[in-house]
């Protein structure tokens, strides 16, 4: 294929990689087209070409995925395994590709690379871009080389460093400076936090309570030191930088309580959600966790959202 | 003198509470909604204008699921979530409450209180399982009114043990426990258990219920309820005497620090409202957009979740 149409579901790691995957292959001279923002409609065609025991975020995702395959010549579903070592997706999103096919009877080439530290160390990013290089026709080794170029860009370029590539999509949500209103941090995993259908517009709700919501990418070492609090080294990739989220927004004097956005099936959210707020939360901070799935109603967040703020406000003293 | 109207739109019933400066509850009305909320709330504004006259209103609030249409439909001074409203009453009523433990029609909530301050809550999520309407339905099931529910459940000797998870699980093996010959005592009193522990592992996980407790919500009425919690739990619950209208209370409460109020009259309960519904069709979200019509003039617009339907409204 010489210029073939590229698509990307909006979904999961989307809202992770997005700007690197889309120069990546326009780089590659290819035409990149990513789905639209889940709106009603995606969710429903998600819905029914999904099984019930996957999560909202996986069902969103192949939603996107059907209103996306028509238009492509290949879809660009990557298998990401590990980030690092010692770090591993959850096996949801490791099986994506597997579960996107089984779910559709007509779908255009699925481009799965793998992604995987843990196995291929600093020739991840080889690994990872070799097929795709062979699906373009393209040399694997200037594939290759123009990957890492982006990735050093603004990190390292090792494998590793590919994990902190991500960035974080379409929020304004720093910590404003000297600010009266109420500040609450607010963790989850991007693709469910940036995801405005799937989070109910949270951020724009909170802020037209009168609070300011505030989100972050925790660094490297405020990751070492959130790990060194609980008592095992969380292995599972986002959800390791939900805890430290939580950690920083914890220690912060300038935020005021900390929302924890979970999606109901998540398995990796129960056990980091259980250890925040246990482990974490020493100043005993109001926390709160708000657990999304498709019959949650947009009435039932606000009404825990609008009582959140009144109890940090202190309402009732 | 002026007074303060409280209005609680539930799920399944409709609460309107008039209250003194003092909140000194001082007429109430707590009727079925019968999935007609506007309908509720006009009978209830007239059956209070018949038994207290045209009394001054200094300010309204509104509260339950329901609350924003109440505002719409009687116009509201504040407008808060079940949570602060209930909140609220209890600490006016008990100061040094600790604990609320409050049972709907169809969602259940338990609010931590430490020196008249929310510390934290949760409520129940989708699954209404343990909350007044599966308690109805099973006694609807088992021929007994709802009101009865509470008596024989004391009268139990050795309550059944039934799986309270999930109603349609709940009432397969109710059915399963009748056949192998559980008399109805026992199978109330079981139920009671059933729902006790359903909300306890579901709101009261890894929460601490500490004394004083207040139990309110319309579940308060039972009394089955209430000595299962009590036995679950080791500590005393309190039923205040006016358990079902305690979210309304609330938001009166939190009303009389109004200046100028919006209500829009007793009026209200003769307009000739009515609501339609349509999907608007200009983005893939199709959004269900509900309108109130004062005879042919839409007096409110809700559901859109970009807010330009929301924003037309005369």
């Amino acid at each position: 294929m010489k210029h073939p149409r590229i698509g990307i579901p909006r979904g999961l790691l989307f809202y992770s990689y997005a700007d690197l995957w889309m120069s990546f292959f326009r780089d590659l001279g290819c035409e990149v087209i990513a789905s639209p923002e889940t709106n009603a409609e995606i969710l429903k065609e998600g819905l029914r070409h999904t099984v019930s025991d996957l999560c909202l975020p996986v069902k969103t995702f192949l939603g996107h995925v059907a209103v996306l395959k028509e238009d492509v010549d290949l879809l660009f579903i990557p298998r990401h395994v590990s980030m690092e070592q010692e770090s591993y997706m959850c096996p949801k999103m490791i099986g994506l590709p597997d579960v996107t096919r089984a779910c559709f009877a007509h779908l255009p080439q699925v481009l799965d690379p793998l992604f995987h530290v843990k196995q291929f160390g600093d020739k991840a990013a080889d690994e990872f871009t070799r097929p795709i290089a062979k699906a373009l026709s393209l040399s694997p080794v200037r594939t290759a080389e123009s990957f890492r170029k982006l990735m050093s860009e603004s990190f390292g370029g090792t494998a590793e460093r590919y994990r902190q590539a991500c960035s974080v999509l379409s929020e304004d949500t720093a910590v404003p400076p000297a600010s009266k209103k109420i500040c609450i941090g607010i963790i989850g995993r991007p693709y469910l936090l940036f995801d405005r259908y799937l989070s109910k517009n949270l951020f724009s709700f909170v802020r037209k309570l009168g609070a300011n919501p505030v989100s972050l990418r925790p660094a490297e070492t405020e990751i070492r030191e959130a790990m060194t609090i609980i008592p095992k080294w969380v292995y599972w990739d986002m959800g390791k930088e939900v805890v430290a989220s939580a950690h920083v927004f914890f220690k912060d004097d300038r935020i005021d309580g900390v929302i924890n956005v979970c999606s109901a099936a998540c398995g990796p959210d129960s056990f980091t959600g259980d250890l925040i707020r246990k482990r974490l939360n020493q100043r005993n901070k109001p926390y709160m966790t708000l657990s999304i799935d498709e019959h949650a109603s947009d009435a039932g967040i606000q009404t825990r959202v609008e009582a959140f703020i009144d109890m940090i406000a202190k309402v009732t003293a | 003198m002026k007074a303060f109207l409280g209005i609680d739109v539930g799920s399944v019933t409709t609460k309107v509470v008039l209250i003194d400066q003092f909140g000194t509850v001082l007429w109430n009305s707590y009727r079925k909604t019968q999935g007609q909320p506007i309908r509720a709330l006009q009978s209830a504004c007239a059956a209070l204008r018949q038994d207290m006259g045209d009394v001054e209103i200094g300010g309204v609030g509104t509260t339950g699921s329901g609350r924003k249409l109440a505002d719409h439909v009687v116009g509201a001074d504040t407008v808060k979530n079940e949570i602060t409203a209930h909140a609220l009453s209890a600490i006016h009523l008990v100061p040094n409450v600790r604990t609320i433990v409050e049972i709907g029609g169809q969602d259940s909530k338990l609010i931590l209180i430490r020196n008249r301050v929310v510390t934290d809550f949760s409520m129940n999520t989708v699954c209404a399982a343990g909350t007044g309407s599966f308690l109805e339905h099973q006694a609807t099931r088992l021929g007994i009114s709802i009101g009865e529910l509470g008596s024989y459940a004391l009268a139990a000797s050795s309550p059944a043990r039934i799986a309270g998870r999930c109603t349609v699980f709940a009432e397969s093996d109710m059915i399963h426990k009748q056949q192998m010959g559980h008399n109805l005592e026992d199978i109330v009193a079981g139920l009671c258990d059933a729902l006790v522990r359903n909300y306890l592992n579901n709101l009261a996980r890894g929460k601490e219920i500490s004394e004083p407790v207040i139990f309110q919500g319309g579940v308060a009425a039972n009394p089955g309820i209430k000595a299962s919690f009590e036995r679950e739990t080791g500590k005393e619950f309190i039923v205040p005497p006016h358990y079902p209208i305690m979210g309304a209370v609330g938001v009166a409460l939190l009303a009389r620090d109004t200046r100028c109020t919006r209500f829009r009259g007793w009026s209200v309960a003769e307009q000739q409202l009515s609501t339609s519904s349509f999907y608007c069709g200009d983005c893939p979200n199709s959004c269900g957009v509900i309108e109130i019509n004062d005879c042919d003039r839409v007096i409110a617009r809700w559901g859109d979740s970009c807010g330009k339907w929301g924003a037309q409204r005369e």
